[in-house]
């Protein structure tokens, strides 16, 4: 396996939630959970999960109608999720190669 | 983890991405953001129509006024972006155009007699504006996503 690649990461629901974090600063908690498809609760719980190692801040804000949570990649974050991609070409590009062995038993 | 399975998950990945920047755009495109802006066009231009001394002397706290609901409105976003340079740049170029435009078009109110030519000028930039404000937008958006996709 790649050494970049972030098992921790690649849990589809945790990936999806980073993937769509990258291109924002910062991104509502409202948001993700629509464009995800979760409950609050699943949301929650994979948020505190990123968070706790580091890889989101999440923000809670005071507002008009009720309290807003924002969610950020860290540093650390996104670095590790730059990193995972990667590794996903890597992997993708290694089948487009070929390899020595194919190359011998062609 | 297979090369196939890897490809899924990077489409996935673009997928997401493009989710978040429609968000955004659909945001800075919305109706009361490009209100705002051309609110802001069309009073901070008229003023220069007023006698002295209030001559453009709305330029500075109309258009400080409205930048800072549009800021407040950009700070509301669900989906907050940064503008890289190329955006920063082609927004100052499309505010020197559009200033160009409207000083154009002033002169041509004031040949053709209207008492109040920067107000008609400032009208006509404002509607044009609105006009432009969403194909333009969906088009920078488009370019954007052909870039990250090549990149």
């Amino acid at each position: 396996m790649d050494r970049d690649f972030d098992e921790f990461l690649h849990v589809p629901a945790r990936l999806t939630i980073v993937a769509l974090l990258a291109p924002a600063s910062w991104t509502e908690f409202g948001f993700i959970r629509d464009a995800v498809g979760t409950s609050d609760s699943a949301l929650s719980k994979q948020l505190s999960a990123l968070a706790t190692a580091d890889y989101v801040e999440v923000r809670k804000l005071p507002g008009v109608v009720g309290r807003r949570t924002l969610v950020r990649l860290t540093p650390h974050g996104r670095a590790a999720f730059q990193a995972h991609a990667r590794a996903l070409e890597r992997i993708a590009s290694a089948a487009r190669v070929p390899q020595p062995a194919d190359a011998e038993t062609a | 983890m297979t090369p196939d399975d890897a490809r899924g998950a990077l489409d996935d990945i673009r997928r997401r991405h493009e989710q978040s920047r429609a968000e955004a755009a659909r945001h800075h495109s919305s109706p009361l953001y490009l209100g705002i802006l051309a609110l802001v066009v069309l009073i901070s231009y008229a003023s220069f129509d007023l006698p002295n001394p209030w001559n453009g002397a709305m330029l500075i706290p109309v258009t400080a006024l409205l930048a800072l609901l549009a800021c407040v409105y950009l700070r509301r976003a669900p989906v907050r972006r940064k503008l890289d340079s190329g955006e920063l740049l082609g927004g100052v170029a499309a505010g020197i155009v559009l200033s160009a435009v409207l000083q154009g078009l002033a002169e041509i109110a004031g040949a053709v007699g209207l008492p109040t030519p920067h107000v008609a000028a400032a009208a006509v930039g404002s509607v044009v504006c609105l006009l432009l404000a969403v194909p333009v937008c969906r088009s920078v958006e488009a370019l954007a996503r052909r870039g990250a996709r090549r990149s």
